[in-house]
Formats: C-alpha cells, structure tokens, sequence
C-alpha cells in the first residue's frame, strides 16, 4: 500500500520552551487506520495539529500525499479534512445551516458540489431526520457524530481526528467506530488519537505509543501489545522501562 | 480577490441568518438614537468676524487674541489639541513650576501643533481655530466645531463611535465563539488563505457597523426632523468660510479607514486570548492607552519629530478626520501626510500583532 502520511524527524517546541514532540518518524498507508495513543500531555494532539497545518514543526520534514505541509499548505489542505477534540457548534444553528456552512466554505477553492457534500454529511451522521432541527437538540454523541459527518463530506485522502469518541457513550462511541471502518474500508487513511487504548485495539489497524513528546513502540495492535494482555498492560511496562 | 469574495457572501449570509442579532440591532438602533436626538441641545455662539488678525501667531499672541478669557480657573489654563492631549500651562510662571513634560509639550505646542492648529481651552468649552492669519475664538467645544465645519449633526461622532462599538463586539463575539468551539480550527485546515478567513470576518464587521451608522443615521434623522423639531437648538451656527481641498478630503478619508482598520484589528487580535468578547472592548482601550504611553517616551525625550504628532486621536477614529481635516484647513500637507503615515504603520503592525495572536492561538 501506498503512503498518503511520512512523518520524518519531527520535532516541535513550544514558545514557552515546552518540548511538546520529539523526534517523531512514522507513515501512514492509504485505506489504513492509525492510531496515536498515549495519556495526555504526550504530544498526540501536538502532532496532528502539525499535520493539519495548524502549528509549524520545529524541524522535520511532514508529507500528506507527497505534498510538503509547511511549504505548500494550502495545496496540503486539499488532500485531508481534520476535526479538533472537544468541537462543539452554536446551539441556535440549524443542523442543515451548519453542515451548508462548512460545505460552502469548503468549496470555495476546490470546486466540490455543496448539495452533495450536505447530504454525505447528514448520510454519514445518520442525522438526516434532524437536518431542520436546532443543534441545541442533539445530543452530545450526535453532535459528535455530525461534526465527524462534516469531516468526512468532502471524500478527503486522510482524514485527522483528535479524540472523535472523547466523552460520548458506549453506543455512540460503537457507531463512530464502525463508521470510521466503513470509511477506511473505501480507501480513506484515518489517523487519530485518543488516550483510551482498549477501543483503539478493535479499531486500528496500526497504532503508534506515545509518551513525553516520543513515540516508544510503533506497529500492529499485535506488534506493540506483545505477550501483554492488553495495549494498557504493554504500554504501562513500556513507560515503567522508559522511567527506570 | 474571488476567494475572499466568496468567503465574504457565506459569512454575510451566515450573519443575515442571525435574525435574533439583526433585531436586536434594528431595536437598539431605534432605541439609542431616539434618546440621543432627544438628549441633545446643540448651542454655538461664534465671532463672526475673526479676532485679530496676525500671521504665524505664537502661544503668547493666541492667548492674547483669546481677550484672556481662557484664564478661568486661578492662573492656569486647559490646552490642548481637540479632544485629547491635556497640557497644564501656567501662564504666570511659565518656566520655573513646569515639569520637564509639561516644558516639552509647550515647546510641542509653540512649535509644531499650535503655530499650525488651532488650540482647544477644554476647561472653558472653547476652541481656537486658526485658518491660515485669522484666529477664531468660538464658544463651543471642537468636537461641535469640527462638526458644523463638516457640515454634520451633533451626534455624528458620538452615532460613529456607537457604530464602531456595535462592528467590535460583533467581530469579537464571532471569534470568541468560533474559537472556543473550535470551529475556527476546523475553518484553518480548510484549502483558504487564513488572512482570508480573518478579514472576511473583520469586513463583515466593518459593514455591520455601517449598516449600523445607517440606521442610527436614518432614526435621527426622522426624529430630528419629525419628532422633536424645537428641541435642538442651533442658535447661531458656525458661519466660517472654509475650502477644504480636495487633498485634505481625501486624507480625511484615508485616516479614517486606517483608524477603523487599526481598532478592528486591535480587537479581533485581543478577541484570540480572551473567553468573554466584552472585554475585548476595554482591552482594545487598555492597549490605546499602553501605546500612547509607550510613544508619549520619544515624545519626552524628543528625538523624533512624527511623535509629536497628535497620536492620542487614533484611538478616537472620530477626531481622525477633524485632525486630519484641520491640518487641510490650515494647508499644513507635510504634517497631515506625516500624520497619515503614522497611521499606516501603527495600522500595519496592529494586523501583524493579529496574524500572530490567530497563529498562537492553535498552541
């Protein structure tokens, strides 16, 4: 498979001297999911920030389909979609009005049918039936669930998510997953983050253990879990031996 | 220029959405400009015919034009250039009890600002203006004068200023909000230029606060004219004279947008550090001051003429035009370009002050 993410040498630290990231490498293959995981402070939320062109690496090098991030991020920005953990939206808002807002921004300079993109939105989210009502009556798991809708509309190659099930429930948390898989399994790269390493192990396909700034193990769920009953078990021996 | 069009009409559209904000601005409009048309009494006396008469008049020759009427409060009188900038001269004793500031800003008056400008007495409601030999002593405030001078009503600079208020804090409600919903981090991964999202939303703003002088324009108007006729007063209006030309128009114009652009700036670079947008308002007052002050230092110490100028009315964009305006009155073009200059860089380095606080504001 084809790499759509190479992470090269990544390096980043903060104005205030923290040293958020520290010589990260890993790719990311098309039609795959990839997991960031780690607790927080690791440098996840860090890292996909630089990807999503949101903050400038330190040094490193960071290619989204063979375009280089920090010297053509606009054209950068046509290959991926990203959603920030926490995102929430103006409670008067119609669902429908939100959705052909950031549809309508998004097509200002590539072109995309706005019409279709609302309604892969609204598809995805399983949210159609609400498309007229205000946003103030969804649930917190739905409004989730649109705002990873909206994500997903414009059929980017890579699609970055910080923390997507982050505070939703048990049900809600199983339909994002199962949407991501129905998305990666049409050839969509997925990377995420999320500091629960048990719902990452049903969903990844590779995953990458962050702690302090590092990445220290990176590969298969089965590669990084190791003889260790779960990723928590093996994580936990792992920052026990980085300690020590 | 299409992209920033076609960011512009989604998030005009977004904003004509918004029919709670749109009726509370017609309301507040109606409301706002109803009390003040019924507050107001406009009362302008003037000498009709100039004082005296005399070229490049000194402090000592206006003040003596003035018929020592400006001596009002024990020995001391209230100088300063319209609107802002209060110098305490003693006029008895002019050398030996004033501070070194105090000393500079006279020299500041004698040799830039008042051999050029007319000089306002705040303490005694009234405004020296010089147009060119001649010196006016009028017994009215300059915000008054300069409005007559223009040809406005009394409340435009005070309908102005309301107008700006209302632009900034729908500006700093926007990026608030947007920000501390993360909407604008999504909007910055999106294929358009960031200086794109930013000043659609700043001209959005801007055109928001126009619609709001419109209105507060149109209900003063209709009240003036149908509502309270005899109420406002113009005993005797300011009947001087004046060509501006057309470069002080223009100027005018000019630093009038910068002194916008500048505060609008000001506040949405504020906007990316706090969570409440009202504080945005008394921040953007808080950095005035800060900057005024900073600029007051090579003022004291002298070592640049463009300092001198009268700075303190770019966080006044009313008194911009009048300042600017004055200066064409009097013919003075290197001073009103110099003036013009300085407001093109303070605005300059306001929107790099920006750009950075959107880019930190992702950390």
């Amino acid at each position: 498979m084809s790499k759509i993410v190479e992470v090269q040498n990544l390096y980043k630290r903060y104005s205030n001297g923290t040293e958020a990231v520290k010589n990260v490498n890993f790719n990311v293959r098309k039609g795959e999911i990839f997991g960031l995981i780690g607790p927080n402070g690791a440098g996840k939320s860090t890292t996909l920030k630089i990807i999503a062109t949101l903050l400038k690496p330190t040094s490193g090098k960071i290619m989204v389909n063979n375009i280089d991030v920090v010297q053509n991020p606009l054209e950068a920005r046509k290959q991926f979609t990203y959603l920030p953990e926490s995102v929430s939206a103006p409670p008067r808002d119609k669902v429908i009005d939100l959705v052909k807002y950031f549809a309508e921004l998004y097509s200002v300079n590539t072109g995309k049918s706005v019409d279709k993109m609302v309604e892969r939105a609204l598809t995805i989210s399983r949210l159609d039936e609400y498309a007229n009502k205000k946003v103030s009556e969804l649930s917190k798991g739905m409004l989730r669930r649109l705002m990873i809708g909206i994500t997903l509309m414009p059929k980017p190659q890579l699609i970055i998510l910080d923390e997507p099930t982050s505070g939703v429930d048990v049900i809600e948390s199983i339909r994002i997953k199962k949407i991501l898989r129905d998305v990666a399994n049409s050839g969509t790269a997925i990377i995420f983050s999320s500091h629960n390493m048990l719902e990452v192990e049903t969903l990844c396909d590779r995953v990458a253990l962050m702690y302090n700034g590092k990445i220290l193990k990176i590969g298969s769920v089965d590669e990084v879990r190791g003889d260790n009953h779960n990723l928590e078990d093996a994580f936990m021996k792992m920052v026990g031996d980085e300690n020590e | 220029m299409s992209e920033f069009w076609e960011v512009f009409k989604i998030e005009a559209r977004k904003l004509i959405s918004n029919k709670r904000l749109i009726l509370f601005v017609i309301a507040s409009s109606i409301a706002v400009a109803l009390f003040l048309s019924f507050i107001t009494k406009t009362t302008i006396s003037v000498e009709q015919e100039p004082v005296r008469v005399c070229a490049n008049p000194s402090l000592s020759q206006v003040i003596e034009n003035a018929g020592g009427t400006l001596v009002e409060s024990d020995c001391e009188v209230s100088i300063s250039p319209p609107g802002e900038f209060y110098y305490f001269i003693d006029i008895y004793d002019n050398t030996s009890r004033i501070s070194r500031l105090e000393e500079f800003a006279s020299n500041f008056i004698n040799e830039y600002y008042y051999s050029s400008i007319g000089i306002t007495p705040t303490t005694t409601e009234k405004t020296i203006l010089i147009i060119g030999d001649e010196i006016h002593v009028i017994d009215a405030p300059p915000t008054i004068v300069a409005a007559t001078l223009f040809g406005t009503i009394t409340v435009l600079p005070i309908v102005l200023f309301m107008t700006l208020l209302f632009g900034n804090e729908y500006i700093a409600t926007l990026i608030t909000s947007q920000r501390e919903r993360r909407i604008l981090d999504i909007l910055s991964t999106y294929p358009i230029k960031r200086r794109t999202i930013i000043l659609t939303k700043i001209s959005l703003g801007i055109v928001f606060g126009l619609f709001t002088m419109l209105l507060f324009i149109i209900v003063s108007g209709i009240t003036l004219v149908f509502v309270i006729p005899h109420n406002v007063v113009s005993q005797a209006p300011i009947n001087i004279e004046v060509t501006m030309p057309t470069w002080g128009v223009l100027l005018s114009l000019l630093n009038t947008i910068l002194a916008i652009l500048f505060t609008y700036f000001a506040t949405t670079a504020i906007a990316f550090r706090t969570k409440d947008p009202s504080e945005t308002s008394v921040s953007t007052m808080i950095v005035g001051s800060i900057l005024n002050f900073s600029l007051i230092i090579p003022f004291i110490t002298g070592s640049f003429a463009i300092f001198k100028y009268p700075i303190a009315s770019v966080f006044i964009p009313t008194l911009v035009p009048i300042q600017t305006a004055l200066l064409s009155l009097i013919g003075n073009l290197k001073m009103a370009i110099g003036f013009t200059l300085y407001m093109f860089i303070v605005t300059f380095i306001m929107y790099k002050v920006l750009m950075r606080e959107y880019r930190k504001s992702f950390e």
